[in-house]
């Protein structure tokens, strides 16, 4: 099935959901050249939620600036236009899948859990790389698997069949959706960040984290997400609907460059880091 | 499990004498002095706090070495997959070890 059909199809059962106003007036303004942080400022204001959230996040060990940040355009010269971007962008997704799950097998909880793992791990390792910001791919890492709760949402009874399949045939959650559906979550992801028109770094790793090869030019970014999602399952970190490890694609870990004592060394940052990003889960749900 | 050297606080004085049997009850109470590394008697080698752990978390290590092993045993013959095996392990114990203490 390709992205247009998908499309159609997701229409036949209602709209997908439409980004929120502030976000939309904040990326025009983050994509103009002309933009100062005060005109930034002046369309966050008009959300004192993103506002104290920004703040909150700004001041958290996450950024390592406790207490120092207390002004919104201060906050924006200090993380800087790309990493507010991520922040309002990660925080906008995220909130608009958060009610609680009431799918036997399946919890909303768990499943940001994961996603917070998986994009606080995939930050760790793009610090060990050339070219990787540390924001979009942690953005990239909290959205890969959001096609997963497009499902949830929009098939509810059909992504029940998913979650039995999974456990009583022992297969990965896309190999449930493929037998399914004929596509699976990244294909759903996919079609709404396109929707949405989100970066396209973050459309290509939400599409080929689980097979980074496809990603071309993003094939780094893809394989930082891909390696991140082993390692979040392999350390049982919240749960993205299946318990099992997918393969790890050769070229992915070639390309990476990485030693086999480096994964000790991601490891032990794992549960440091994983505590700094506690804030956005505290803020998603 | 036979106490293979003196155990000594950070001041020098002694807390358990070379030769000691270690019960359970020693143990945990090590455990609690927050003893990282003691020596035990063992058949011709030295047992390290890899053995203490085992001892005393002996059936959640078993669990855990179980459903890597179960998740893992598909990449038989794949290096890094082996080694991150061997790592998530590694992690895994080490957060029991906290949530229990």
């Amino acid at each position: 099935m390709n992205q247009e059909e998908i499309k159609s199809f997701i229409k036949e059962i209602g709209d997908l959901p439409t980004l929120p106003t502030l976000y939309l007036s904040l990326r025009d303004k983050l994509y103009d050249p002309r933009s100062s942080a005060n005109d930034l400022a002046r369309i966050l204001s008009s959300d004192q939620s993103i506002c104290s959230n920004i703040l909150r996040i700004a001041n958290s060990s996450f950024y390592g600036l406790s207490g120092r940040i207390v002004t919104i355009p201060h906050a924006i010269v200090v993380i800087g236009f790309n990493g507010i971007h991520h922040i309002v962008l990660s925080m906008t997704a995220a909130r608009m899948f958060t009610e609680e799950s009431s799918c036997s097998g399946f919890s909303l909880i768990t499943f940001w859990e994961h996603s917070l793992a998986v994009a606080t791990i995939a930050k760790i390792i793009g610090k060990k790389l050339s070219g990787i910001s540390q924001e979009e791919i942690f953005t990239a890492g909290l959205l890969h698997d959001i096609g997963k709760v497009i499902i949830f949402k929009y098939l509810p009874e059909k992504f029940r069949e998913v979650i039995v399949s999974v456990k009583k045939d022992k297969v990965l959650i896309r190999q449930a959706e493929e037998n399914l559906f004929g596509f699976d979550h990244t294909e759903f992801g996919t079609v709404l960040l396109r929707e949405w028109k989100f970066p396209e770094m973050l459309l290509a790793t939400t599409a080929f984290h689980h097979n980074p090869v496809l990603a071309k030019e993003y094939f780094k970014s893809a394989s930082v997400v891909h390696l991140a999602d082993i390692l979040a399952r392999s350390l049982e970190i919240g749960s993205g609907g299946d318990e099992m490890i997918p393969d790890l694609s050769e070229e992915a870990w070639s390309a990476l460059g990485l030693e086999l004592e480096t994964i000790d060394e991601i490891i032990d940052e794992v549960t440091p880091e994983l505590e700094k990003s506690r804030v956005f889960t505290d803020l998603i749900q | 499990m036979v106490l293979a050297q003196d155990l000594k606080d950070d001041s020098g004085r002694l807390l358990v004498a070379e030769g000691t049997s270690l019960s359970e009850a020693l143990i945990s109470r090590l455990e609690q002095t927050g003893a990282a590394l003691v020596y035990v008697q063992g058949d011709g080698g030295r047992e390290t706090e890899e053995a203490l752990d085992d001892k005393v978390y002996g059936k959640e290590f078993e669990q855990i070495e179980a459903r890597i092993d179960s998740k893992f045993r598909r990449f038989a013959g794949n290096e890094v997959m082996i080694h991150i095996s061997k790592c998530a392990k590694r992690f895994l114990k080490l957060k029991i070890k906290k949530e229990i203490k």
